[in-house]
Order: structure tokens, then sequence, then C-alpha cells
């Protein structure tokens, strides 16, 4: 008795009411008659693909800059990587990791500068973050026109320069993690008689990699560099006290952040089967945010724990709303709506947690 | 005294940086383009006419020291939801747009006490919730304007709504449609109620100006015994308005090449006059008590509370002020345009009526009148010159239209950012200020 009311202290009122709900989606699926095996299948998939942009919110939360709101920073580093992984035609596994190798070094970059603006700023981090990597995704605009893309198959059909709006991955390497060692009940012939789970299938490969991620945050954090700077997120103040450099652990940290985003936007991008250009990464923090928030963080606190049980909770509520929406009052677009909603009112009521600098 | 002289010059060209530049940029965009004089001076116009309140309503916000409004979109929702219902009633004309006001200040009311109760609890961070605000209230307004228009909200409407089959076979309306079309009297009715030609209107426009100014200079120097000087600097606006004023004025009469380039421009003198009304009226508020405390309260807001202001009031105040100037603003702007785009219309206001602000040479904690309107002005001109010139360099509209909103976005970071680092800059001065005189005093003892 005690362990279950310790265990609901720790997850807290709020998230057991989210948890009901989604067990409470989780099982409507059956009566509405809607594909179990798929339906799950894919909330899996959502849960792998957007994985990794939450642990990169993560790591810049616990090194004390708050919610990351630059994370289109490094989604665009790992754009640049990827154009440029398809430009020269790799393929497979090996292209896509080279992909995600060659965003690292623009991340690093990136994450640099953009560690020593946020260092210049500390109160302010989180309105300048938006507005900075909102130019930032309006110049790379310009930049996938004029940059020399010569691949026909990236670049516009006539006039030959610029990238096209969404690039597709088919012939390189789309769903290579997500076929990694995958397990599909349909290719294997096994619980083909079961109306529920046939179609059920598991994207082993992106999973196996969200968690890898997860296990090495885990350990980071554990180690000396990720205690101290566990610490100089929390108080800066005392840390400095004990001669921790607050400034270069918020640099390691933003540009740890920056990093994860690169190789995140890959390999969410790899499991959608298209590159996005242009203005698609101008709202994609918001979601990672709202995730994590969802999963219990705080703009100044989070855990490895959080990141998986947001990322979880969030993503298969969109997957399992959408069509449950659908079957039960047929309206359209509504759980688009709704998840709007939902997320900004998630990232909103955090912010009215947070006091900027104590409220003093 | 040499030396001082050309001080004071840089000093200027610092203070101004950012709208001598954004002139710059405009005078070269309109180069390339190769587009004549006329046709840039009616859309500029047009432009500032239908803009100008929108901006004007982030002022008070700014000086009660909660940094640009970015939620202004609510209240350009409050706006439209006006609009919408008298199109829906089909209560036309300028009679349908008073109406239409009277409903959005009502909402704008409401909402912006909510909003400044909100903004009383990020204390800091109001821009940031701002934007995330106006994301979420896109949410709930497409929420009621998709799915409970219709189906919970009672109302039936085939010219605005959009008709579906339900199970049984009958038409059932539910939603809005994307782009309602507002009825012929409601479209353009504030604008095209008094048109003017500009060569006509424009001495009239600076006889009032002379008038006002004159008055406004005979009341120092006579009633208050200012010297002259400082009469004129206290009156620095209405004077140098006027003499701009003069100074078209001359040469409309003696050029004929500007003559010709202002003489097809008219002038909507309703939306002048209303522009005007809400401007006196912010000044007017910043004259007042109300005012004083709100610059109180931007300036500090310990000691605003020990001289007994009620800040958190005072900021809820300036957050409904600002909402419902907004939602004026926002009807002004469409019945210009003519139709609202159900869900698309408040999507950039906020943004584009803060670079707008930014762009006339304000900051975060600093706005007046005149850099509204020098905001307005350049920035619309480079709104809608852009493409253009990017079509004519790089034969590529799309460019250009990349180009302006990097512009936009771009001079509102560095703002922000030039804000927050000269904040971080001052607590630093004078935290080793303090430490300095502790351990001065510590040495005495």
């Amino acid at each position: 008795m005690n362990r279950v009311k310790q265990a609901i202290d720790y997850l807290g009122v709020s998230r057991l009411v989210v948890i009901g709900f989604l067990l409470v989606l989780m099982v409507s699926v059956f009566p509405l008659g809607i594909n179990p095996g798929m339906i799950y299948s894919d909330c899996l998939v959502r849960i792998g693909m957007n994985g990794f942009l939450v642990l990169a919110m993560m790591i810049s939360i616990v090194c004390g800059a708050g919610l990351n709101f630059g994370l289109p920073i490094g989604i665009l580093c790992g754009l640049l990587g990827g154009s440029i992984a398809v430009q020269f035609n790799w393929t497979g596994l090996a292209g896509f990791w080279g992909a995600c190798l060659v965003s690292v070094p623009f991340a690093m970059g990136a994450g640099w500068l953009y560690a020593l603006l946020l260092n210049n700023v500390k109160g302010s981090e989180m309105t300048v973050g938006n507005y900075m990597a909102f130019s930032v995704v309006s110049l790379m605009s310009i930049a996938w026109l004029v940059l020399p893309y010569s691949n026909p198959k990236i670049v516009w059909p006539i006039t030959g320069v610029g990238l096209r709006t969404t690039m597709t991955l088919e012939e390189n390497y789309d769903k290579v993690l997500d076929n990694f060692l995958k397990i599909d009940f349909r290719a294997m012939g096994i619980f083909q008689d079961n109306p529920y789970w046939k179609d059920f299938s598991l994207a082993t490969g992106l999973l196996l990699v969200f968690a890898l991620g997860c296990v090495l945050m885990w350990l980071f954090m554990k180690t000396k560099a990720g205690i101290i700077m566990r610490c100089s997120g929390v108080n800066p103040g005392f840390s400095r006290t004990l001669g921790v450099n607050n400034n270069q652990v918020r640099t390691v940290g933003i540009i740890a952040s920056t990093v994860i985003a690169a190789i995140g936007i890959n390999i969410y991008s790899q499991s959608y089967g298209f590159y996005q250009f242009y203005s698609a990464p101008l709202m994609m923090a918001f979601p990672a945010m709202a995730a994590i928030l969802i999963g219990g963080a705080t703009p100044r606190k989070a855990g490895v724990f959080h990141v998986v049980l947001g990322v979880i909770l969030f993503q298969s509520l969109l997957t399992l709303a959408t069509p449950v929406a659908n079957a039960v009052i047929n309206a359209g677009s509504i759980s688009e709506v709704v998840r709007i909603i939902v997320q900004n009112g998630i990232i909103l009521y955090a912010l009215t947690k947070i006091r900027a600098n104590g409220g003093k | 005294m040499e030396h001082k002289k050309r001080n004071k010059y840089v000093e200027f060209l610092q203070d101004n940086m950012v709208p001598i530049l954004f002139t710059i940029l405009c005078m070269a965009s309109i180069k390339i383009s190769g587009q004549n004089a006329g046709y840039v001076i009616t859309e500029t116009i047009s432009r500032v006419g239908r803009n100008a309140i929108l901006i004007v309503s982030l002022i008070l916000p700014v000086l009660c020291g909660m940094g640009l409004n970015f939620s202004i979109v609510l209240g350009a929702m409050a706006g439209e939801v006006g609009l919408i219902l008298i199109t829906h009633w089909s209560f036309d004309g300028l009679k349908g747009i008073v109406l239409a006001a009277v409903i959005a200040t009502v909402l704008s009311v409401i909402l912006g006490t909510l909003t400044g109760m909100l903004f009383n609890k990020v204390k800091g961070q109001e821009m940031i919730t701002g934007m995330i605000l106006g994301f979420f209230a896109v949410g709930v307004y497409d929420l009621i304007f998709i799915f409970m228009v219709g189906s919970i909200i009672p109302m039936v409407n085939p010219e605005i709504m959009l008709n579906s089959q339900n199970e049984a076979g009958e038409t059932i309306y539910v939603g809005l449609r994307n782009t309602i079309d507002f009825h012929a009297e409601t479209k353009y009715a504030v604008d095209n109620a008094w048109k003017v030609m500009f060569v006509k209107f424009l001495p009239v426009l600076l006889g009032c100006f002379a008038a006002v100014t004159a008055a406004v200079l005979a009341y120092r120097i006579v009633k208050r015994k200012e010297s002259v000087k400082e009469a004129v600097l206290g009156t620095k606006g209405f004077v140098i308005t006027s003499v701009l004023l003069a100074v078209l004025q001359g040469m409309i009469m003696t050029v004929p090449a500007v003559k010709k380039a202002f003489f097809i421009v008219q002038v909507p003198v309703l939306t002048g006059i209303v522009i005007g009304a809400v401007c006196l009226l912010v000044v007017f508020i910043t004259k007042t008590k109300l005012g004083q405390d709100i610059r109180t309260v931007g300036m500090n807001m310990q000691v605003a509370s020990a001289a007994g202001i009620d800040v958190d009031r005072t900021r809820i105040v300036a957050t409904v002020l600002s909402t419902v100037i907004a939602s004026w603003g926002q009807i002004i702007f469409l019945q210009n345009i003519g139709n609202v785009q159900t869900f698309n219309s408040h999507e950039q206001v906020g943004t584009y009526a803060v670079a707008a602000l930014l762009v006339g040479g304000a900051s975060i904690d600093k706005a007046t009148m005149g850099q509204v309107f020098t905001g307005t002005v350049l920035f619309h001109i480079l709104f809608f010159m852009t493409p253009l010139a990017g079509k004519v360099l790089f034969n590529d509209p799309q460019l250009g239209e990349y180009f302006r909103v990097f512009l936009c976005y771009g001079i509102i970071a560095i703002s922000l950012f030039l804000y927050a680092w000269k904040k971080v800059v001052e607590e630093k001065r004078r935290m080793e200020k303090e430490y300095q005189e502790q351990l001065a005093q510590l040495e005495a003892k």
C-alpha cells in the first residue's frame, strides 16, 4: 500500500489522469472497430521518431538553460547534413549514419554560437532563443534556395535550383532504422488468424536507438560531469562557490542539445520518409517541449524518466486521438486542433510555474 | 565645441540606427523594383492606414514594462468575431462596423483581463507567454469556429457556413467557411465613407497641424512662461510633423514630378480620423494619473508598489487597453481588405505589428508615437517592395518573400537580444559596484 502511495506521489495526480485517459483510449480502440495492431505499431513508431528531440530538450533544461526554444537551430543542422547525404546519393544504414555524422560538426558550431548568445542573456533565454531560432529558420529558407545543390532528385524540377519543400528518402534510407530487426507479424506469418494482432509490427531498430540514447544520457548524468551539470543547472550560485564554471557547463549542455536535435531530426525523417525544409522546422520545438513537460519535467528540472514517460504519453495520445475522435464524433481534423490546444496549454501552464529570476 | 557637436551627430546616428538602416533598405528596394512613385505612395498610404492602429496598441504594455505584447492576437480575434457576427446578421454599413467594434470591445475586455491575469503570474516572461498564448488562442478559436458553430452553438447561415450531409441525409451547417466576404456596404465602409484627393487634403492637414502647434507653443510660452527653446523642444513631435508637411506642400507646388506622383493619391479621411482619435486617446491616457502609474510600474515594480500603486491591477488595465485597441485595429484592417480569412487573418498580427514598431526605432522598454509611424511606413514599404525587388534581382519572388520574413524575425530577435544583454550587463555592473562599496566599508572599519 505504501509503495502504491509512493508511486502516486512520484507521478503526481495530473500525470495519473493523463495515463488514465490514455488507457481509456487504448481500450476504446477494440469496441470502436479500429485495427489495434496497426494503431499500436503507429504509436511505437511515433515514440521512437520523436524521442531524440525530447532528449535534446532535456539536456538543455538540466544544464540550466531552461526549455530550449532554439531546437530548430539543431534541426536545421540535421537537415543540412541530411540534404548533403541525399545530394551524394548515400543509401542504407551507412548512408543514414553518414548523414548524422555530417550534421554533427555543423551542430557543434551552431550550438557553440547559440550557447554564446544564451550566456549573454541569462533570464531571457526563452524569448531571445525563440526569435533567434525563427530568424535562423527564415535565413536558412533563403539558403535552401541558393545553396549549390545539383542532384536532380532534390532540386526544383523546372528551374533546377533550390531544394524542394519536401525531399523523399525512398531511394536513400527510408525507414532503415524502422526495418532493422523489425518484428512484423504479417511478414513472419504469426497470429494471422487473430483479427486484432495480425497487423502488429515492432520497429525494433528505431526503439533500440532511442533506448540506447536514453541509457547513454542516464549514464552521463551519473558521471562526474553529469552531476556537475545537474548541480549547476539547479543552483548556479551554489555551484559557483564550489568552483564550477557555470557558463562552460551551459555551453556544453547547449551544444549537446543542438547535436542531439540534429541527430534527432535525421531519425525523425528516416521514419517519416521525407526531409521537410523551409518553414517546417519553425514549430518543431513545441511538441518536444510539451512532451517533456507532460512527462513531469519543469523548466528547471528534468530527467530521463520524464523524457521516456512524456514522449510515450504525448505521442500515443496524439496517435490514438485521431482515429478515436473520428470514430466517435466524425469531425475531421478535430484532433489536430485539440493537439494545438493541449500542446500550448501544457507549455503555458509550465511557464506560469517558473517565476523568472525567482520572481524578483 | 566642435568636438561636442560631432559627438551629438554620432549620438543621433547611433540612437536612430535602425530606422536609418531601414530607410536605406527601402530606398534600395524601391529603386531596384523600378515601380513608379504614384504606385508606391498609394500602396503605402493604404497599408499605413490599415495597420497603424494595430501597432499603436503595442505602446501601453511597453510603457508598463511588459515588453512587446504578442498576445494582441486575441484582440484581433475579438475584432474578427465582431465582423463575422455583423455579416451573419446582415447588419451592414458603417453602423454595422460600429456594432462590430462594440462587440469586439466587450470581448477583448474579457480576454484582456484574462491575459493580464496570466501575465501577472509570469512577470519577466510576458513576451514568450504572450506568443504561446497566441498559439493557444488560435487553437481555441479554431475549435469554436470549425466544430462548435452549428453543432453546439446554434447558428445556420449558408452564406458563411460549410454544409454537409448528416446520416439522415439532411443538410446541416457546421463550421465557418475559410473566407468570409463582407457585404458590399460593409466592405471598405470606413475607407470609402469620405475620400479626398491628397493634393486637396494636404493644405487642410497642414493648416490643422500648424494651428495646433501654434496653440500649444503659445500656451507653453505665455501661460507656463517657458522659454521659446524649451517650448519648441517640448512639442518636438508637432513641430517636426508640421515642418515636414510644409516641405511636402512646397514640393508639390513647385516640383512637377512630385505633383504628378501625388496627383492620383486619395486619402480615406474617416480612417485617418479614427487613427488620429486612437493615437490621441493613447497620448491622453499617458498624461493621466493612470498613465503615470503605468510608467512607474514600467520603471520599477517595487518602487511603484511602495508608492501605493496596485501593480497587478495597473498591468491588467494596460493589457486590456492594448487588447481593445488591437481589436479596433483588426476591424479597420479587415474592412480595408474586404473579407476575413477566418482561420488565418490573425495568425501573424502580433509578429508583424511588433516588427514594425521595432523598425521605427522602439525598444522593449521605450516606444513613442513617432516611432509607431516611422516604423509602420518603413516596414510596410519594405514589406510589399521586397518580393518585387527579389523578382527583378534574382528572377524569383520567393526569395524576396523569405527575405522579408527573415527581416521580420531578425529585427525582433536582435532587439530582444540587445535589450536582454543590456539588462544583464547593467545587473553585473550594479553587483560589482555594490561589491566595491562593501569592500570599501570593510576597509574603513
